[in-house]
């Protein structure tokens, strides 16, 4: 049935444009809590100290990292908000299923992923203007990145992120199909923390952190993300398809 | 207009008052009559009402269809009308006033007594 | 030709049956007034309709599809009720164009005359309007999407007696401008039953009665008279509704298959029942009226 699909497709994508209107609001959070980052950066990271015959000198590291994992914490936040009822339910005063909605929600996520992966490099760029003017600092080094080395950080920081707007995802669906997950949820979160702790790095937290953040192949790595994300996607939807609206 | 509050159906209304329209001249023999559509924004009603309305005067033979064109004032339509109401409301009427008189312990003789000075009263009023 | 046929169809919540066993067809291009108390299940009829929600047991079709989340069900029909959901981040107007861009039927001169003349700001959102406010939007939101399957479910709610007026003017007009089929809920049937083709009379998740309107107002005759004459008339039919008026005097609500001359002979008075009253003596528990609940000495 193509006429069918291209119907569902040209829905898919209306309801895509109207979240972008409609969810302003997620872009400024994001610029708000990248403005917080930056101010949470003006302590050094480490702190090196040389004295001695009349000199004192000290050597501070500084980094804008902090940015980038509130932009992660806003991705995982901002997908587990759209899956709540009062953003759920403008879709059905307008057309919509279950899966149009779904299709349009990861749409969007992608979308808010790379805006995020963007500004969050970017605010490293902010970041070091903005040190140059406030502060008093003989000499700034910095790390600077040739422009394939910026767009491929640019890239890995967004799918990351559209790898925390999945997890947020799966995270709402399951709270909204039953509130008991509003506890497990948190409780197996800080339980494998905590195991984390005791069993010294060499946990299931730890193993699936390395395997995703410690991959050196690009192309390997960009693999993994994408495939994760996707079956994350892929289970909310199946598990939201009797989803009931407006009870 | 129409009597909504009222317990009497919408659409004998309607065919009343196209009735009524039909007796004073509004609408002549052979002429189209409003459509339901017309009818049902006229008396803001749903336009079934109307037809069912339109669709008892035409039982009644006092419209006629013409295919496509809508409905049309029958010849002798108002001779109908008189001859219907003669029959359906006026005999309703002597009806009721029968059950009344009987219950009341009137006789024939008294009741005709009674019809002859309301008659005869009206002729007065009518000079 | 039926928009929505439903054939035996239940909806349980946890344990309690909304619908129970409801069959019932609703023509094309008719206007349907869904009638019933509060808690009768028509709020749940009209959203399984809408396909919001999923049946639980019989069958249920619209437009001759399983309207559960279904995207053809959901682009021809339109719900509207008094607790919609609409973002908070669009002001009416965008709220407007996105109807447009969403429903393929939408009449934008239209909602802009009812907009201008209900004189609704087109930067005002939705969730700072009152209530009665809120229901005259959702009223010219729903109109507009022209969608051939059209639910309100108790419209008005909150509404100016004449913003109601004003209201079922329009939804006459743009029905009689442009045929659709209409479903509308309320519990006021007198200030709906002009404009209704048929009413859908449900109860306790049953329906009783489905028939046009102006078989309703036929349907039931009241008769007040003496006890003692009325329970001789009763006897083995039927009835709707029984109440002593006092002491000696009766009042019966029954089908209209008695020759109203021969009441007329034996003293019993008889008047015919509104549908609206029809409605509330078919409704009523058997328990009796308030008067039966308080016992005043």
């Amino acid at each position: 049935m193509p006429s069918n699909m291209n119907n569902y497709f040209a829905l898919v994508k209306k309801q895509y444009k109207f979240k972008l209107k409609a969810y302003v609001s997620v872009f400024n959070s994001l610029i708000i809590l990248q403005l917080l980052a930056i101010l949470f950066s003006f302590n050094p990271t480490s702190s090196r100290g040389f004295g001695g015959y009349g000199v004192d000198a000290s050597l501070n590291n500084y980094s804008a990292n902090i940015s980038i994992v509130f932009t992660f914490l806003w991705g995982f936040i901002t997908a587990f908000i759209i899956t709540t009822k009062a953003y759920r339910e403008d879709d059905f005063t307008f057309v919509s299923n279950n899966q149009s909605q779904g299709m349009a929600n990861i749409l969007y996520l992608l979308t808010i992923s790379f805006i995020g992966g963007i500004t969050a490099i970017l605010s490293g760029y902010l970041y070091h203007v903005m040190f140059y003017f406030t502060t008093n600092t003989s000499e700034i080094y910095t790390q600077t990145m040739t422009l394939t080395e910026l767009f491929i950080a640019i890239v890995a920081t967004s799918l990351f992120i559209l790898f925390c707007c999945a997890l947020g995802y799966l995270a709402g669906i399951l709270v909204q199909l039953h509130k008991i997950f509003g506890i497990i949820l948190p409780v197996v979160f800080i339980g494998l923390l905590m195991f984390n702790g005791i069993s010294g790095g060499d946990s299931f937290l730890a193993k699936t952190f390395f395997f995703y953040f410690q991959e050196g192949n690009l192309v390997i790595f960009i693999l993994k993300i994408t495939i994760t994300s996707s079956l994350l996607f892929l289970l909310s939807i199946s598990l939201f398809r009797n989803k009931e609206a407006r009870v | 207009m129409l009597d909504m509050d009222g317990t009497k159906p919408i659409y004998i209304q309607v065919a009343e008052w196209l009735e009524n329209e039909i007796l004073n001249g509004q609408f002549n023999e052979n002429e189209k009559v409003h459509s339901q559509y017309t009818l049902a924004d006229m008396f803001n009603i749903n336009p079934a009402t109307a037809a069912k309305g339109l669709n008892k005067l035409h039982d009644d033979c006092v419209l006629y269809n013409k295919r496509g064109l809508g409905k049309f004032v029958s010849e002798g339509a108002k001779e109908i009308i008189l001859e219907k109401r003669k029959n359906e409301t006026l005999k309703g009427l002597i009806q009721d006033v029968v059950i009344e008189a009987n219950q009341l312990g009137v006789d024939e003789n008294e009741l005709l007594l009674m019809m002859k000075e309301s008659l005869e009263a009206f002729k007065e009023d009518e000079k | 030709m039926n928009v929505v046929e439903i054939n035996n169809l239940s909806k349980v919540y946890q344990r309690n049956k909304a619908l129970d066993k409801l069959s019932l067809t609703i023509k094309t291009n008719t206007i349907t007034g869904v009638i019933g108390r509060n808690g009768a299940g028509k709020t749940t009829l009209l959203k399984l309709i809408a396909g919001y929600l999923k049946e639980s047991t019989g069958e249920i079709n619209v437009f001759s599809k399983r309207p559960f989340n279904n995207l053809i069900v959901s682009s021809q029909s339109v719900f509207i009720d008094d607790n919609m959901y609409f973002p908070e981040s669009l002001t009416l107007e965008e709220l407007l164009i996105e109807g447009e861009r969403f429903y393929e039927n939408w009449d934008k001169a239209f909602a802009k005359a009812l907009f201008d003349y209900f004189s609704f700001d087109p930067r005002a959102i939705h969730d700072h309007l009152s209530k009665g406010r809120q229901s005259t939007f959702n009223m010219i939101f729903g109109l507009s999407t022209r969608a051939p399957l059209t639910i309100f479910d108790e419209p008005t709610t909150g509404m100016d007696v004449s913003v109601r007026k004003d209201f079922y003017r329009v939804l006459l007009k743009d029905y009689l401008a442009y045929p659709r089929t209409i479903l509308l809920s309320s519990h006021h049937l007198d200030e709906i039953e002009h404009l209704l083709e048929n009413v859908l009379l449900i109860d306790q998740g049953r329906h009783l009665l489905h028939l046009p309107i102006d078989d309703l107002k036929e349907y039931a005759v009241g008769m007040t008279g003496e006890k003692t004459k009325v329970e001789e008339l009763i006897q083995g039919k039927q009835i709707i509704y029984k109440e002593n008026t006092d002491s000696n005097m009766m009042f019966v609500v029954m089908k209209r298959n008695i020759d109203p001359q021969v009441l007329k002979q034996v003293g019993i008075s008889v008047k015919p029942i509104r549908p609206s009253d029809l409605c509330v003596y078919l409704t009523k528990d058997s328990k009796g009226g308030i008067d039966d609940a308080l016992k005043y000495e």
